[in-house]
């Protein structure tokens, strides 16, 4: 359909402004200062890297302030053993999680988008109930399940099946218990919307064609919800590889996430350059997955 | 012959509403049969219970007289093409109609001659690797045919089939669809709200009403010889006098009329005249079934006019009159007359 376009309003114009406006204030103008210390030297100062610029210098100081930008962060950051196993680390565990929230949230999916309409806001309700407690909280609240001498534990040793106990707490396997426990609703929310958009008719038309309950959903309700899914994926992936609390919380002191690589880096080396620069690679990491899987979305639809 | 599909005797209610109302009903095999009634009459219920989707609370459903009742919808030898036409829209059109093919368990070779066979048939050469969103209107239509009809069911269930179609679309589409159903001799039984679709299609055709059928028989005689006035009032244009039935006759405030056949009862009856059997006489002419009244107005349809004729009790006539004929002016007092044989009588 062709739409003539005309020119917008003053009142119009302000109020798409006003987004766009905010976007570049609070998210590109900070990037770019994380950029700009990116490319800085580490010096024992303060601010603790140089160069710095300042309005009273004139052109000439910027421009020699501009001359000591140096890539040694960056340089670092491919260098340094501790940063390529913190990469590696951080994807596996966010890619081990997803998979798993994946698995746990569909039926859940499912199961909210195929309630009877008066059920539905409850049920959803209910997915979402865990984001009425602080998220640290809850995350200390797996310390004491996932303990040696805590109530996992306990439980499982009074119904005899295991004699010791055993050492989830402090390991990769509770960083990613916890991981799928926070992230869970963020899977579960784009999937049951993708599922509950779906046409009924679509699953009679499927079963009018000789398709059983099983075959109607592999052939046609999973292939039309993977949007969603891959929304829910998305959601769930990008801040896990960048997660902080939950590895410092549950993880062991060998639990190397870029999160906590990073924030050492900042706190205890005082290493602005090496930290901005493991961020904005963290950025244009997770920026390239996204862009390509919203231009497929807009292709599938058009 | 064994019926291809029969109801005996089906009920349905959602709720508190009976949506179908101990119904029985045949369709031959090969026939093209129209269920038709306005909405909410309880017909596309009809059609789920034989497509298998929605279960009788009573009765019995049978397929070329085995009962599937119990059968659940993917293991019924029959296949439904869907209002919305239900195209699988992440597949291309040739996946779609090799769909039903593959849970067959044909051969690849087998699918890809019946699939090429199907799009040759629904005029969709050429448009094979599209996906639905790709498609006109008018595509999608055939597209969903070709899908309900690759595994060659006996019979296939349409579900207002041309209503999203545009009218110029949908006359075209109607041949279409009577064409296919000759040539391959599927029993068609398809489900419309639209009495001219009904008769322009069907062979045979059940009217509908708040679940139970009123009338079943070919357009033809049931346009002819409606059994009530909800039949005849539903299908076509007609002209209703109210009155007392005695024998084949009938006590109205404009005189008494007589009628083809007698009055199943006697008593409160209508008699109904459809606006085409009726003719302008010499006027003030005498005799039985001739009315007089004055032009009220006239509207010319190019193949035809229809004159509205107002009656001295009120009642306002139709009477349709093939083009060509000189029009006849407003205020004018005329006599218009029918034939027996054209009046019915049905109970109030």
């Amino acid at each position: 359909m062709t739409r003539k376009s005309r020119s917008l309003s003053w009142g119009e114009r302000a109020t798409l402004a006003a987004p766009y406006l905010w976007l570049l204030l609070f998210f590109l103008a900070p990037l770019l200062l994380v950029f700009k210390i990116s490319l800085s030297k580490t010096v024992i100062a303060r601010p603790p890297y140089e160069p710095t610029f300042t309005w009273s210098g004139g052109w000439s100081a910027w421009w020699d302030g501009a001359q000591k930008f140096s890539l040694e962060a960056w340089r670092g950051l491919v260098a340094d053993p501790l940063y390529a196993r913190a990469w590696a680390t951080s994807i596996a565990l966010a890619a081990i999680s997803t998979l798993i929230a994946l698995i746990i949230a569909y039926p859940f999916a499912l199961a909210i988008a195929r309630a009877s309409a008066r059920w539905r806001p409850t049920l959803l309700g209910l997915a979402m109930a865990p984001f009425w407690t602080s998220f640290l909280i809850r995350v200390y609240a797996w310390i004491a399940i996932l303990k040696d001498e805590g109530f996992l534990n306990h439980a499982l040793i009074a119904l005899g099946i295991i004699k010791a106990p055993l050492a989830i707490f402090a390991t990769n396997v509770a960083v990613v218990i916890g991981i799928v426990y926070s992230y869970l609703p963020f899977v579960i929310l784009p999937i049951a919307n993708a599922l509950e958009k779906q046409d009924v008719q679509l699953r009679e038309a499927a079963a009018d064609l000789g398709a059983d309950a099983w075959r109607t959903f592999l052939h046609v309700t999973l292939p039309l919800s993977l949007p969603g899914v891959m929304a829910g994926a998305l959601l769930m992936f990008i801040p896990a590889v960048g997660e902080f609390v939950i590895p410092d919380l549950l993880g062991g002191s060998d639990t190397m996430m870029l999160g906590k690589v990073m924030w050492n880096d900042f706190f205890e080396n005082r290493d602005w350059p090496a930290a901005a620069a493991g961020a904005v690679a963290l950025l244009i990491v997770l920026v390239g997955p996204i862009v390509y899987f919203e231009k497929r979305q807009n292709r599938s639809v058009a | 012959m064994t019926a291809i599909l029969s109801f005996d005797n089906v009920s349905r209610r959602f709720g508190a509403t009976l949506a179908v109302d101990r119904v029985s009903l045949s369709v031959a095999p090969g026939e093209f049969f129209a269920l038709l009634g306005p909405s909410g009459c309880g017909k596309t219920t009809l059609m789920r219970m034989a497509a298998g989707f929605e279960t009788p609370d009573e009765g019995k459903v049978f397929i070329a007289g085995e009962d599937v009742t119990q059968i659940p919808a993917h293991r019924r030898p029959v296949n439904m093409m869907f209002q919305s036409y239900a195209l699988f829209p992440h597949m291309s059109v040739s996946e779609n109609i090799a769909f039903g093919l593959k849970r067959a368990g044909m051969s690849r070779a087998d699918i890809a001659a019946r699939v090429a066979e199907m799009a040759r048939l629904a005029r969709l050469e050429g448009l094979e690797d599209r996906k639905p969103a790709q498609l006109s209107g008018g595509q999608r239509q055939r597209a969903a045919l070709a899908r309900a009809l690759a595994r060659a069911p006996k019979l296939l269930l349409l579900d207002e089939p041309l209503a999203a179609l545009d009218r110029k679309l949908r006359e075209a589409t109607q041949f279409e669809l009577m064409d296919i159903q000759k040539r391959l001799g599927t029993a068609f039984v398809v489900v419309t709200h639209d009495q001219e679709e009904a008769m322009a299609l069907a062979d045979r055709m059940a009217v509908m009403r708040a679940g139970r059928i009123e009338q079943v028989g070919a357009p033809a005689d049931v346009y002819a010889r409606p059994r009530s006035r909800f039949v005849a009032d539903f299908i076509g244009e007609c002209n209703l006098f109210e009155g007392e039935a005695q024998g084949a006759d009938i006590v109205t405030k404009d005189g008494v009329l007589r009628a083809g056949a007698p009055a199943p009862h006697a008593g409160k009856a209508s008699a109904i005249v459809r606006p085409e059997k009726l003719r302008f006489v010499a006027p003030q002419s005498q005799g039985v079934n001739v009315l007089h009244g004055i032009v009220h107005d006239a509207a010319f349809r190019g193949d035809r006019s229809l004159y509205r004729v107002a009656l001295p009790s009120g009642q306002m006539l139709r009477v349709a009159r093939s083009g060509g004929a000189e029009t006849i002016g407003q205020g004018v007092a005329v006599s218009v007359a029918f034939d027996a044989q054209d009046c019915v009588i049905v109970d109030d």
